[in-house]
C-alpha cells in the first residue's frame, strides 16, 4: 500500500502540482535570514572549519552506537506495550499477579517411541477363563504409558517442580485431576484399577473436562498447561524454557526428544528471536538495495559507497540509542531502522545530485557545498521536519511500541539530516567523490 | 465420582457373603442376589459400621472372603508367572492379595450411601461352568455403573474370581500392573512391595 501511495504522490508531483502552479502568480525572490538558513550555514561552517573535529564526533558517535547495538535485546514484556493507565494493562496485571499468570505455555511429553514399544497386556496364562478375551478389560492403565500410578507419580513430581519455578503461575495437568481425587477421597484408594475404572466411568463431558486436556486418548502423551507471570520484570523466556526442559529431562525415562514446548510463550519467544535474526538480514538487504540504487543513479560505486555512510550512521545511532535506553526490539521497533533509512535516503540523493551539479560548474568542493546547503539544504530541512513531525504524532498512541516507533523514526530522520548536511559533504570533499577539483583549488 | 470404584467394589463384597448362602448352591444369580440383600440389610441397619475400618475388615474376613476363590484369582492375576512361583511364594502372594482386597473392600464399604442395584440377564459360558452376573449400580446422582461378577463352578460350588467394573477386569488390570513390575523385579520383590503397600494402606490389619 505504501508503494501505491508513493507512486500516486510521484505522479501528482509531476502533473497536478505543475498544473496548479501555472495558475499562480510568481512572487518576488527574496533572501531571508531564518532558522533554516542558520542551520545550513552552521553546517557549512562545520564542514569548512571543523571538518576533522566533526569527523571525530561522528566516529565517536558511531562507536557509541555500535556499543549500544550490542545491548539490544528482544526480551520484552507484552504488558509493557500498553500504558499503565490503560484498562488492558490494569486487567492484565490483575490476571497476571492475582489470578495465576497470563501467557500460556504448553509442556508436552511423549512416551518413549511414542508408546509403540509399550508391551501388550499379558495373557492370563494357563488358567482357563472364557471371559478373559474381552476387549479393553485390562483397562487403560495397562496400555497407557503415563496413565498409571507409577508414571502419574512422576508426572505429579514434575508438576510440583514446574509450579515451584518463580515465573510460573497456575499449572494444570493430569496430576491436578488425580490430586483432586485424592483430596476428595482416601488417597490410598488410587491404584491402577481405580484409575482404569475412573477413566471408563467418566462420561464424555467429564473426561473432556478432567482428563482429555492433559492426556492423549491413548494415554501416551501428557501435557502441562502452564501460565507464566508476564508482568515479572525478571522474566527471561529463553532461560525459563531451558530450565523447564532441563527439569523434565532430568527425570528418568524422559529423553530430550520426548519433550515439546509450545504455546503462546514459545510462539512469542520464537517470534522475537526470529525478528532479531531478520533485523540483521533486513538491514543488510536494505543497505545492499540502496547501494545498488546509488550506484545506478550516480553511476559510480565509489560515490555510492560514500553516499550510503550517512544513512548507515543514522541506522547505527538509532539502534544504539535503543540499546542504551533498554528499548527492546519488537514487532514495531524492529522496523524503525529500515523504514527511516528508506525515507532518509531521499535527502542523500537530492544532496549528492545537487552538489555534483554545483561541483561541475567550478570544480570547487567548498563552493559547491555552500551553494547546495543554501538551496537544497532548505528543502531537506523542511521535508525531514515534516516527516519527523508526522511520525511524532504516533507519540499520542496508547500502544507503547507505536510511540517508540514514531519518536525513534523521527530521531533517525533528524540524525540522517544532520549527517547529510555535515558528514556527507565532508566525505564528498575529502574523498573527492566527484573527481579532482580544479587545479587552482588544490593549492 | 471419587467413591465410584469403592462403591463398585462394595458390590463384590456384597456378593460374597457365603455364610448367608447354603453350600452347594446351583444358581449363581440367586447366590449373588441373596448375598447382596443380606449385606445391604446389615449396612442399612448399622450405618456406623461404615465408619470403622477395623470392623469392616473383620466383617470382610469373616463373612465375605470364604466365597472368593483366592487361588484362582491369584493364578489369573500372576498369569504365566504363577507357574514359576514356589509354594511359599504362592501362599505369600495369596495372603497379600487377601489383604489388598480387604483394604479395597473396606474402603468400598465405607462409601455405602444407599445405592440401589438393578439385575440384568447373566451371561453364561458355552459349557455353563462360568457365568458373568451383570448388574447396574444406580447412583443417587450420575449415570448407572455397569458391574459384572465372574464366577466359576468348582466342585459343584460357585466361586467368585473376578470383578468387572465399567468393562475393566480387576484381575486383568492387576495382572498388567504386576506383569510390568515383574519385568523389573522378581516375584519376592513384588510380594514384599505388595506387603509394604498393604501395611501402609491398612496397617497390620487385613
Amino acid at each position: 500500500m505504501m508503494m501505491i501511495g508513493i507512486s500516486v504522490a510521484f505522479v501528482l508531483a509531476f502533473t497536478l502540482f505543475p498544473c496548479a502552479a501555472l495558475h499562480l502568480r510568481p512572487g518576488k525572490s527574496r533572501t531571508r535570514r531564518d532558522l533554516v538558513n542558520t542551520v545550513t550555514a552552521l553546517a557549512v561552517r562545520l564542514v569548512r572549519r571543523h571538518g576533522t573535529a566533526t569527523l571525530g564526533v561522528f566516529s565517536a558517535l558511531t562507536v557509541l552506537g555500535l556499543a549500544g547495538m550490542s545491548l539490544l535485546s528482544v526480551e520484552n514484556r507484552f504488558l509493557d506495550y500498553f500504558k499503565e493507565s490503560t484498562e488492558i494493562y490494569q486487567g492484565m496485571v490483575l490476571i497476571d499477579r492475582k489470578l495465576g499468570g497470563t501467557t500460556p505455555l504448553d509442556v508436552i511429553a511423549d512416551a518413549p517411541d511414542g508408546g509403540k514399544t509399550r508391551p501388550s497386556p499379558p495373557a492370563a496364562g494357563f488358567v482357563e477363563d472364557p471371559f478373559a478375551a474381552e476387549p479393553g478389560s485390562n483397562g487403560i492403565t495397562a496400555t497407557s504409558y503415563w496413565f498409571n500410578t507409577a508414571k502419574l507419580d512422576q508426572v505429579d513430581r514434575l508438576h510440583t517442580r514446574l509450579a515451584e519455578l518463580p515465573h510460573t503461575g497456575k499449572v494444570l495437568s493430569i496430576a491436578t485431576t488425580i490430586r483432586l481425587l485424592r483430596q476428595l477421597k482416601d488417597q490410598d484408594n488410587v491404584d491402577n484399577f481405580f484409575l482404569s475404572v475412573l477413566y471408563e466411568s467418566l462420561g464424555g463431558g467429564l473426561r473432556n473436562l478432567l482428563i482429555a486436556p492433559y492426556l492423549s486418548p491413548d494415554g501416551n502423551q501428557f501435557r502441562f498447561a502452564v501460565r507464566i507471570f508476564e508482568s515479572d520484570s525478571t522474566l527471561d523466556r529463553d532461560h525459563l524454557l531451558a530450565d523447564i526442559r532441563r527439569r523434565l529431562t532430568e527425570e528418568p525415562d524422559i529423553d530430550p526428544e520426548q519433550v515439546h514446548l509450545t504455546g503462546m510463550l514459545v510462539l512469542y519467544n520464537d517470534m522475537l528471536h526470529s525478528l532479531f535474526r531478520s533485523q540483521i538480514l533486513t538491514l543488510g538487504v536494505v543497505f545492499a538495495a540502496i547501494l545498488l540504487m546509488f550506484a545506478v543513479i550516480f553511476r559510480s560505486l565509489r560515490l555510492a559507497l560514500v553516499s550510503i555512510l550517512p544513512n548507515l550512521f543514522a541506522a547505527i545511532l538509532v539502534l544504539g540509542l535503543m540499546g542504551w535506553l533498554g528499548i527492546s526490539l519488537d514487532l514495531m521497533t524492529i522496523t524503525i531502522a529500515a523504514i527511516s533509512i528508506g525515507i532518509a535516503v531521499d535527502d542523500t540523493i537530492h544532496y549528492v545530485h545537487r552538489t555534483r551539479k554545483e561541483f561541475r560548474r567550478e570544480r570547487d568542493y567548498a563552493a559547491a557545498i555552500a551553494r547546495s546547503h543554501a538551496n537544497i539544504g532548505r528543502a531537506l530541512f523542511y521535508t525531514t521536519l515534516t516527516i519527523t513531525l508526522g511520525f511524532s504524532i504516533l507519540a499520542l498512541s496508547s500502544f507503547v511500541p507505536t510511540i517508540y516507533f514514531g519518536l525513534l523514526t523521527g530521531f533517525a530522520m533528524l540524525t540522517a539530516l544532520v549527517a547529510d548536511l555535515t558528514l556527507l559533504p565532508l566525505l564528498l570533499a575529502r574523498l573527492q567523490a566527484f573527481g579532482k577539483p580544479a587545479p587552482a583549488q588544490t593549492g | 465420582m471419587q467413591t465410584l470404584p469403592a462403591r463398585l467394589c462394595l458390590l463384590l463384597v456384597l456378593a460374597c457373603c457365603s455364610q448367608a448362602v447354603p453350600a452347594g448352591n446351583t444358581d449363581p444369580e440367586q447366590l449373588m442376589r441373596g448375598a447382596t440383600n443380606d449385606i445391604l440389610t446389615r449396612l442399612d441397619a448399622s450405618p456406623q459400621l461404615t465408619k470403622n475400618r477395623a470392623e469392616l475388615i473383620q466383617l470382610i474376613e469373616q463373612e465375605i472372603f470364604p466365597l472368593v476363590d483366592f487361588t484362582r484369582a491369584a493364578r489369573l492375576t500372576l498369569g504365566h508367572y504363577w507357574k514359576g512361583a514356589g509354594d511359599k511364594q504362592r501362599k505369600r502372594f495369596i495372603s497379600e492379595m487377601r489383604r489388598l482386597l480387604a483394604c479395597t473392600y473396606s474402603t468400598a464399604f465405607s462409601n455405602y450411601v444407599g445405592q440401589k442395584v438393578e439385575w440384568l440377564q447373566p451371561r453364561w459360558s458355552a459349557d455353563r461352568n462360568y457365568v458373568e452376573i451383570r448388574v447396574r449400580i444406580l447412583q443417587n446422582s450420575g449415570s448407572p455403573v455397569p458391574v459384572a461378577y465372574r464366577l466359576w463352578k468348582n466342585n459343584g460350588q460357585w466361586k467368585l474370581y473376578d470383578l468387572v467394573v465399567e468393562g475393566v477386569s480387576l484381575v486383568a488390570n492387576y495382572r498388567s500392573t504386576f506383569s510390568q513390575r515383574l519385568q523389573e523385579h522378581d516375584l519376592n520383590a513384588l510380594i514384599d512391595e505388595l506387603a509394604a503397600h498393604n501395611a501402609q494402606r491398612c496397617g497390620s490389619g487385613g
